[in-house]
């Protein structure tokens, strides 16, 4: 018998709930909760005239306009390659697939320092794809584009292990259902697949924008961290406490924490919603 | 293995998309891959050798391997812990708990040392208390711990907690009317079903432990030879323009990266195995 | 009486599953819980074996009373819909894992959990099968190893949530009679769980029959397909297996004969 409610019952009979409760509470509180207020209390100390003086300042305002505009076009870079690559993945077998596909997830596992100074070292002037690009007078140093080339390594596999499952599970008898109906390929496309594959699509780029946002190790050695240019506001954060300037570190930061949460808020209800439409 | 669809695109639309991925892939993943070795391999092998002598080399790798050897155990611990309470458990706030735990993933690096500096450091709330009992934690290893522990806390629970729902708590109850104690259900009845994925997070974890920069950056205080792991040491190798050691020690970590990479892959079959294998069982 | 139920109501937020439920079920019976979908009949299963808390009534097992005892001194055998064997054990250790992971002190060695266990084994049938995994047995077979696990433990009371309701129809009919044949054997007191009208009749020696949440009668299969007391149980019971009850009759006039007593 199947029971919708059973799942309601309370708590279950399975011993060391207590147990189990006490010591994740503990830790998360530990290791999250009182580290967090203590920044936020300390910010919280801070008239209000002075935390917006600290983030009104000139400086402060270009580094989160770059770390916003590099996070952004980051995140729909990959939003359009992160696509193609999932579908590739998702839709064909090649010779090599298999390396391939666990490749995606280097950016995960490679230690964003290891990241940032072998990115450096491709798109340096004497780097492989530095000297080809310096032959057309490019680039990287005064400008975002360092960052956001990080960024978009950071930010791939987001997208592509989102859009991923979702492109093979979609059920190829819709596609099969429309072509019946006469529908050609591009309509079956655009009409059909996409839109279905469309919230993973945008929960993966969130998702992919978040950590963009974030963002430290990979970028630093790429960037030419020049201040209202290419200084994102992580980096700006540890300029301001090697100057042991800690109110405005603690007031960039609690803004950063701020603009996490709602990330994280976001794309928490961005999953929800695509779990409900899959199921 | 992709089963054969009849929709498929028009031929040069597929060699389109082959070719953008290719090209995309050789700048964003090959290349950067082979110019490590490459500019780690420069001066020849004996050089490459020579550079994991250095006492400033061994110092880092020592001190990293001592993080992960505290921060895993202690994460997968905790880990194994909330999975559990959230699975096998019906109680208010379970979904503000789950929240929380990805909280680590969602807040950028340094802001996650930062907040150790406004617990611990001198202006923290702990910071005069510590001073005066002579205790250091920020700009010393325990700071490293602690950041380390922030950053790498959520993959234990993450991944355990969606196998587990799907594994269900039949197999808990079973063993419960048996009479089988808590403890045995965990290590008998539970343990072996979650395995695999309990493997797969500790790997995700060891990864995350090694490679973390930005909060351990914020939180070390880069006294070289005491609080500069592997990462920090290649920031300041690289800083002082020694490129190919810097290169050599990114090596290594990029060794253990594509070993973590292959270890999941390799882990990704195993889980798919078992869930296909639970299906199969509940249908027949 | 060996179990009584008394007064057990139950309520999942504003869903009634159970409401004020009594039930006597005499010592070595066996008893069907008969209902649609979503009755409340597994929430009743799951109250006897003490896997969900009722927000009110009684639990006695010979007069004992059990309600907030927990599960694992409850002493009873649990048969699972999905039968929820281990699946990195072989037959035996499934079997046998009842009475290992019992405390030292009560469990018993190694030579007479091995002797046990063959026992189990071969009365359920499944000689051959003593060292496959769960995965290499037929849905049959995975049903049998997990009877014989519950009863393991030397139930009181052995119950069962849908023994049959995810094997195919021809194996269910071998299984249902074959676990009446078990029962006459070995004869612990036992509830099974069921929505198949047809099984609850060949299989028990008197039904319960539940629907939403209340007990609409209860009696043996004859009575309830006689006499149904109310149109609810009339139709609930309006396509069963005639022919089955009239071979049922003719079992419990046997049994029933003067003198043989039950």
């Amino acid at each position: 018998m199947k029971f919708p409610i059973k799942m309601k019952r309370d708590r279950g009979k399975i011993p060391g709930f207590g147990l189990s409760l006490g010591l994740s509470l503990s830790y998360i509180s530990f290791l999250i909760l009182i580290p967090i207020s203590s920044l936020v209390l300390y910010a919280a100390k801070i008239p209000l005239k002075e935390y917006f003086e600290i983030i009104l300042d000139e400086r402060v305002i270009a580094a989160f306009k770059i770390s916003f505009f590099s996070a952004t076009t980051a995140a729909l870079i990959n939003f359009v390659f992160g696509f193609i690559i999932a579908w590739i993945l998702a839709r064909h077998n090649f010779f090599g697939k298999k390396i391939v596909d666990a490749c995606i997830d280097l950016p995960f596992a490679i230690p964003t320092a290891v990241a940032g100074i072998s990115l450096a070292q491709v798109f340096s002037p004497n780097g492989f794809l530095g000297k080809f690009l310096a032959q057309f007078n490019i680039s990287l140093g005064y400008s975002t584009a360092g960052i956001v080339i990080a960024l978009v390594f950071i930010g791939l596999p987001f997208v592509v292990r989102t859009v991923q499952p979702v492109i093979e599970e979609f059920d190829s008898v819709v596609e099969e259902a429309a072509a019946s109906l006469g529908a050609n390929y591009f309509q079956i496309f655009f009409k059909v697949v996409f839109p279905s594959v469309l919230p993973a699509l945008i929960t993966g780029t969130a998702m992919a924008f978040a950590r963009g946002l974030g963002e430290y190790g990979s970028v630093i050695f790429i960037s030419s961290n020049m201040p209202y240019v290419s200084e994102i506001v992580p980096l700006l954060i540890i300029k301001k406490l090697m100057q042991f300037d800690y109110v405005s570190a603690s007031a960039i930061g609690v803004t950063m924490l701020m603009i996490a949460f709602v990330m994280l808020l976001v794309i928490n209800f961005l999953q929800n919603k695509m779990l409900k439409e899959r199921s | 293995m992709v089963k054969k669809r009849i929709v498929q695109e028009p031929l040069w639309v597929k060699i389109l998309l082959f070719f953008i991925s290719g090209i995309f892939l050789s700048v964003f993943i090959a290349l950067p891959l082979i110019t490590i070795f490459q500019e780690a391999l420069k001066s020849g092998i004996v050089v490459y050798l020579q550079t994991f002598t250095d006492p400033g080399v061994t110092s880092a790798i020592r001190l990293s391997l001592l993080t992960i050897v505290i921060c895993v155990p202690i994460n997968t611990f905790f880990g194994i812990f909330i999975a559990w309470l959230v699975t096998k458990y019906e109680f208010p706030g379970k979904r503000i708990l789950i929240t929380a735990i990805e909280v680590p993933f969602s807040i950028s690096p340094v802001i996650a040392g930062l907040l150790f500096i406004f617990m611990f450091g001198a202006i923290g709330w702990f910071g005069t208390w510590l001073i005066d009992h002579g205790i250091k934690i920020v700009f010393a290893f325990p700071g490293i711990v602690l950041a380390v522990l922030f950053v790498s806390f959520p993959f234990v629970a993450r991944e355990l907690i969606p196998l587990m729902r799907v594994l269900g708590k039949d197999d808990e109850e079973a063993a419960l009317t048996l009479g089988a104690s808590g403890f045995q259900i965990f290590w008998k009845v539970t343990l072996p079903n979650i395995k695999w994925g309990l493997l797969y997070g500790i790997i995700l974890t060891n990864a995350r432990a090694l490679g973390e920069f930005g909060a351990v950056s914020v939180v070390s205080g880069l006294v070289r030879g005491v609080t500069t792991t592997m990462p920090l040491y290649i920031d300041i190798l690289y800083g002082e323009y020694m490129f190919r050691a810097a290169f050599a020690v990114a090596s290594i970590m990029t060794f253990l990266a594509l070993f973590t990479i292959i270890a999941k892959a390799v882990l990704e079959y195993f889980i798919a195995a078992q869930r296909k294998s639970m299906e199969v069982e509940i249908q027949l | 009486m060996n179990v009584e139920v008394t007064n057990v109501s139950k309520k999942f937020g504003n869903f009634v599953a159970l409401d004020n439920i009594s039930i006597n079920i005499p010592k070595g019976d066996i008893i069907a819980l008969l209902g649609p979908s979503g009755c409340g009949k597994t929430t009743l299963l799951r109250i006897i074996a003490g896997l969900e808390t009722p927000d009110s009534g009684v639990i006695k097992f010979f007069g004992e009373d059990l309600t907030n005892k927990q599960v694992k001194d409850r002493k009873v055998g649990f048969v699972f819909q999905h039968y929820a064997l281990f699946r990195h054990m072989n037959v035996f250790e499934n079997v046998a894992f009842g009475l290992r992971v019992r405390p030292r002190k009560i469990r018993p060695d190694k030579k007479t959990i091995h002797e046990n266990v063959m026992r189990l084994i071969s009365l359920v049938q499944l000689e051959g099968f003593v060292n496959r995994f769960p995965s290499e047995l037929s849905g049959g077979q995975r049903q049998r190893v997990a009877l014989a696990r519950a009863l393991a433990v030397e139930p009181t009371v052995l119950l069962l949530d849908e023994p049959f309701g995810a094997l195919d129809a021809k194996v269910r009919k071998e299984l249902r009679s074959w676990l009446r044949r078990l029962h006459d054997e070995i004869h612990v007191t036992s509830v099974f769980v069921t929505h198949d009208q047809d099984e609850a009749l060949e299989v028990s020696d008197s039904i319960v029959i539940v629907n939403k949440g209340k007990i609409e009668q209860i009696g043996s299969p004859i009575e309830v397909c006689d006499n149904p007391v109310n149109p609810f149980v009339a139709d609930f019971l309006s396509d069963v297996n005639r022919p089955l009850i009239k071979q049922k009759k003719h079992l419990f006039e046997t049994i029933n004969a003067p003198g043989q007593g039950i």
